[in-house]
């Protein structure tokens, strides 16, 4: 503190806890004048408030040189939200309408009615549908490539559901359940393209690389961008590089199976595991 | 409603790109977060009032799904025992340097936290009111304030770390070049 200068009302150490916010504009007229008064007085504080505004405005200069977005994307990101209707006010909220092992036994029953005997689903994905599946492939590369996930490998189970209410839970351990040659890695709820959805990532047994992760992820009931669409029993389709399989669960939810893998791979573990998690989802039988 | 988010919106599609580059410092994570911003305020945007501020909007909806995807949320209590620590810090810092050169500043940024790096761009490069940052980041007008300050004095305490360590640097290579 600057104790041979003559300062009536405020002291340096005061007057430096508010020169940020006088530099910001965010004092009110009085203290701001009470400051100017004491800067007038104090030469050392002044030349630190000339040297805080010099960082400011370094600050500024680094953040003007962040580069523009690239040609094109903006128009790229219009048009993918122009493909999105605006949301209703309000959507559904549902709960599991059946203990997970009453889910279990119906759903193992009704796999067999529903893909038993029956000629293999079709691996076309419908063109209605084609949102749908872009936005599977593209949130398992976001979660599995850009962010890294699973961070710790492999997690506590404890750690798996934190976060997850029991419905959710339940389903992890379902889907867990009908692929023993698969870990579950991570689970979580994620946000993407503007929908909340629950993603879990299993590691195939053996293998290290992002190459070995497969998503399996549930969207909310009464999302948006499914508005309209129903996937007759599996459907499959190709969005860069990935192999999408998905249906739709009995209460409206689309459910994916997403790997890197060929379709032959991707199918195998969408029947072992979709059709049983379909009916899990028991809001509305 | 297209009409409006088209007027409304997308004027600030560049500037919420760059902001989220220096969210994010990887070009494609930015444009992963941009599409969502913009995703996000189109879905939402009936409950959008209009005439408001839409920037502020679209920085709150930046900040949220950052936020998510970081998956980090960091209390910032300081209480009244923190409060006055703080304040005897900032009192009893040492001067600013005077002279400091961008790439200085560049690495103070880089070794502050990520929360006060992203506090300080809001406030002093996208220049929102204390009052606008607080409903940005939802968190009362006093945190900001708080949160502000330490930004600012972790800032200023990187910066005469790099600065003194260029001196000494800078010194010791002309010891060294010496005859």
């Amino acid at each position: 503190m600057n104790a041979a200068l003559n300062v009536r009302d405020y002291s340096c150490g005061k007057v430096r806890r508010r020169m940020d916010s006088y530099l910001a504009g965010e004092l009110s007229v009085d203290l701001s004048h009470e400051i100017l008064e004491h800067l007038e007085r104090d030469p050392v504080c002044r030349a630190e408030l000339q040297a805080r505004e010099n960082l400011r405005a370094a600050v500024r200069r680094i953040a003007a040189a962040t580069p523009e977005p690239r040609d094109g994307l903006e128009a790229e990101v219009r048009a993918r939200v122009a493909r999105v209707p605006p949301a209703p006010s309000a959507a559904p909220t549902l709960l599991l309408a059946a203990s997970l092992v009453a889910a279990v036994g119906l759903a193992s029953y009704l796999a067999i009615a529903r893909f038993g005997g029956a000629p293999p689903p079709t691996a076309r994905k419908p063109a209605s549908a084609w949102p749908a599946f872009e936005f599977a492939a593209l949130n398992h590369r976001n979660c599995t490539l850009r962010h890294s996930w699973p961070k710790e490998n492999p997690p506590a189970e404890q750690k798996l559901e934190d976060g997850l209410d029991a419905e959710l839970a339940g389903a992890l351990h379902l889907a867990a359940s009908r692929l023993p040659g698969y870990v579950p890695v991570e689970a979580h709820l994620c946000n993407h393209a503007g929908e909340k959805v629950f993603h879990v990532i299993f590691r195939r047994r053996g293998t290290e690389t992002p190459e070995g992760l497969v998503s399996i992820l549930v969207t909310r009931p009464g999302s948006t961008f499914a508005e309209g669409v129903r996937l007759a029993g599996l459907e499959g389709g190709r969005h860069e590089g990935f192999q999408v399989v998905g249906t739709s669960a009995r209460d409206g939810r689309l459910i994916f199976v997403v790997t890197t893998g060929n379709e032959d791979e991707a199918m195998s573990l969408a029947r072992a595991v979709l059709p049983t998690l379909a009916v899990a989802f028991l809001a509305h039988p | 409603m297209r009409e409006d988010f088209d007027r409304e919106a997308w004027p600030h599609f560049r500037e919420i790109y760059r902001a989220a580059l220096r969210l994010s410092r990887r070009p494609a994570e930015a444009e992963d977060l941009a599409q969502e911003v913009f995703f996000q305020a189109w879905k939402s945007f009936s409950r959008f009032e209009r005439g408001t501020n839409c920037r502020a909007w679209l920085y709150r909806i930046l900040w949220n799904v950052n936020q998510q995807r970081s998956r980090k949320r960091i209390p910032f209590t300081l209480g009244a025992e923190g409060e006055a620590l703080l304040a005897e810090t900032l009192a009893a810092e040492e001067p600013t340097p005077t002279e400091i050169k961008d790439e200085e500043v560049t690495a103070a940024l880089d070794a502050i936290s990520a929360e006060h790096r992203q506090i300080l761009l809001l406030s002093d490069v996208e220049e929102f009111t204390y009052r606008e940052i607080s409903s940005i980041l939802r968190v009362p007008i006093g945190t900001v304030m708080s949160r502000l300050s330490r930004a600012r004095a972790a800032l200023r305490e990187k910066v005469r770390g790099t600065a003194a360590a260029a001196i000494i640097s800078s010194g010791a290579a002309a010891e060294g070049g010496a005859p």
